[in-house]
């Protein structure tokens, strides 16, 4: 297993609460935006970067209740954060599951 | 004498002479007990017991056991010993050719006395047996030296029976059963073909252990094939060859494990036991055992706070094994595993059994410990390699745990060049070898047997590591 696969795996474990997930979602939505605003208003590029970290470590502190991911695998941790997202579709494939798994029960 | 060290056989055996014996048995017992030829030309005693079916005493048995799982010997009679362990005097001759100074000497026929299911008839030849031994092996220079039996059907009498033993018989300790054969629970009308047992440690025996304690005499364990105790592995055999194989060690190892897991050693901390005939090589294996299981399973065992694994660590190995595009089915799964395994509403810090804690009470004492202060003794015969291995396996107290047993007068025991062959297993030096023949013997029989040593014996000094 490659050291990326086994952040990720680490990332995907240290993600299970849904409002944090929301909230990793978010971030990663943010640091792109983060980038595209790079070419516009780097003032706004800021306020998203500051956001992206208040809404991840807030979703560790508060909900997941556990240390951020990045702890362990510092140096690939946005990467496996933005790949865990698109995988999900930021979101989209969660709430799918969810509501299918509430029909069939 | 072995190069001027004392010889002590520890376990010799008695071939009770039924024509003797029954002049021993009160008049009343006397046609309950018989000798009768089985089919195949063998010996057996003939038992009327009690029947627990008809409530009468009318309940034929065979001992040792003809035939059937856990069956007992056949054609097991020693052509060297085979007299001698009936007539002293031939037995004395063969003590000088081998230089056996003294024999500590356990029965044959008694070795059943405890599966007998009338308490009094168990009584009865006990005390039968005891009085036989005690006349039989009186003079001699001190040299035979008779172990009264127990009825351990009858706990009172078992007591008293000792006290008689040691104070009226002279006799230097006293031999019980590994076990008593009790209905098994599942299957009660089945008794005695199918049985569990109460070991010797048995509350309900601990009046025994304290009367040996307090008369200051060992108590020597002893079972034996085709008595209906509980056997371990040897009750699932059917040929002699493999009953016998797994019978006396599986019964002493069964015996040694419940005294030391019962409390026993530790209730009576001065208490002496030998346990007999079943070698000593699985010693240290069991001793290792022991402490390993006090270690991890008493001293640091917390009920209370069991293992439990992160969430998160438990998911991260399931999406490594089996994860893939879709992790979300696999939280899930992960999750709902996670919480069946460890599921909050059986809490473990919130139960509250008293069963979560075996032993408890035993946590303060190392097993090893019970080893090192010299209230555990076995039996090794001449061609028993495991005395060699002991101090090696277990340090110095491993010299200290064997005691020479020629197991005279059985099948399976030896008699020539017994003492030489036993000295000559391995190349130990004299002090070992002085432990080995004599000495840890005198350890278990106590003051008891050294003061009543033949005279012109060395005088030997025994203390412990």
């Amino acid at each position: 297993m490659s050291y990326f696969q086994e952040a990720k795996a680490h990332f995907v474990a240290s993600h299970q609460n849904p409002i944090n997930q929301f909230l990793h979602h978010l971030t990663n939505l943010l640091a792109i935006a983060a980038v595209i605003y790079l070419f516009y208003d780097w003032r706004l590029t800021l306020v998203c970067l500051v956001f992206t970290q208040v809404f991840a470590l807030g979703g560790h502190a508060f909900f997941e209740k556990n240390e951020p991911a990045f702890v362990k695998y510092p140096g690939v941790t946005i990467l496996t954060s933005l790949s865990w997202s698109f995988e999900n579709l930021f979101g989209l494939r969660q709430i799918w599951v969810y509501f299918n798994r509430r029909q069939a029960t | 004498m072995y190069e001027g060290l004392l010889v002590v056989d520890a376990d010799a055996h008695k071939l009770e002479n039924p024509l003797v014996m029954r002049d021993y048995i009160e008049p009343e017992y006397r046609d309950r007990i018989g000798l009768v030829v089985d089919s195949l030309g063998d010996q057996r005693a003939r038992v009327v017991d009690f029947n627990p079916a008809t409530g009468k005493n009318d309940f034929m048995r065979m001992f040792p056991q003809p035939q059937g799982l856990g069956k007992g010997g056949f054609r097991n009679l020693h052509p060297d010993t085979t007299l001698g362990a009936m007539f002293n005097r031939v037995r004395i001759e063969h003590m000088d050719q081998e230089g056996v100074d003294v024999q500590v000497i356990y029965g044959t026929l008694n070795l059943i006395f405890s599966s007998i299911l009338d308490p009094d008839l168990a009584i009865a030849l006990c005390r039968a047996y005891n009085s036989y031994m005690a006349d039989d092996c009186r003079g001699y220079d001190n040299r035979l030296k008779p172990i009264g039996v127990l009825p351990l059907q009858d706990v009172d009498a078992a007591v008293a029976e000792m006290h008689r033993c040691v104070n009226e018989l002279g006799m230097i300790a006293v031999a019980v059963a590994p076990n008593l054969p009790i209905p098994h629970p599942k299957a009660p009308a089945a008794f005695p073909e199918i049985r569990t047992c109460k070991s010797i440690s048995h509350p309900d025996f601990r009046p025994i252990l304290q009367a040996a304690v307090d008369l200051n005499i060992a108590l020597g364990i002893h079972g034996g094939p085709g008595s209906y105790m509980v056997g371990g592995l040897a009750d699932h055999m059917e040929t002699f060859v493999l009953t016998h194989i797994f019978v006396q060690r599986n019964q002493q190892q069964m015996a040694l494990a419940r005294m030391v897991f019962d409390g026993a050693f530790e209730q009576f901390p001065s208490l002496r036991v030998g346990f007999l005939e079943g070698g000593c090589g699985w010693l240290p294996d069991l001793a290792h055992a022991f402490h390993e299981h006090w270690e991890k399973r008493i001293r640091d065992f917390d009920p209370k706070h069991p293992y439990r694994p992160s969430l998160m660590e438990f998911t991260k190995l399931m999406i490594q094994e089996r994860g893939g595009s879709n992790n979300v089915n696999i939280i899930g799964k992960a999750k709902n595993l996670f919480d069946l395994m460890w599921n909050t509403q059986h809490d473990p810090t919130k139960i509250d059994d008293a069963s979560l804690y075996e032993h408890y009470d035993l946590r303060h004492r190392d097993p090893l410990e019970y080893f090192e202060r010299g209230q555990i003794f076995t039996s090794f015969e001449s061609d028993d390699p495991g005395p060699a291995y002991l101090p090696v396996a277990m340090g110095e107290v491993g010299k200290h745990l064997a005691c020479f047993s020629g197991d005279y007068g059985h099948w399976d025991g030896v008699l020539q060049d017994c003492v030489k062959d036993a000295a000559a297993v391995t190349d130990y030096d004299r002090e070992h070898l002085r432990l080995l023949l004599g000495g840890n013997a005198l350890a278990l029989y106590g003051e008891r047997l050294r003061q009543s040593l033949p005279a012109n014996t060395p005088s030997l000094n025994v203390a412990r590591p």
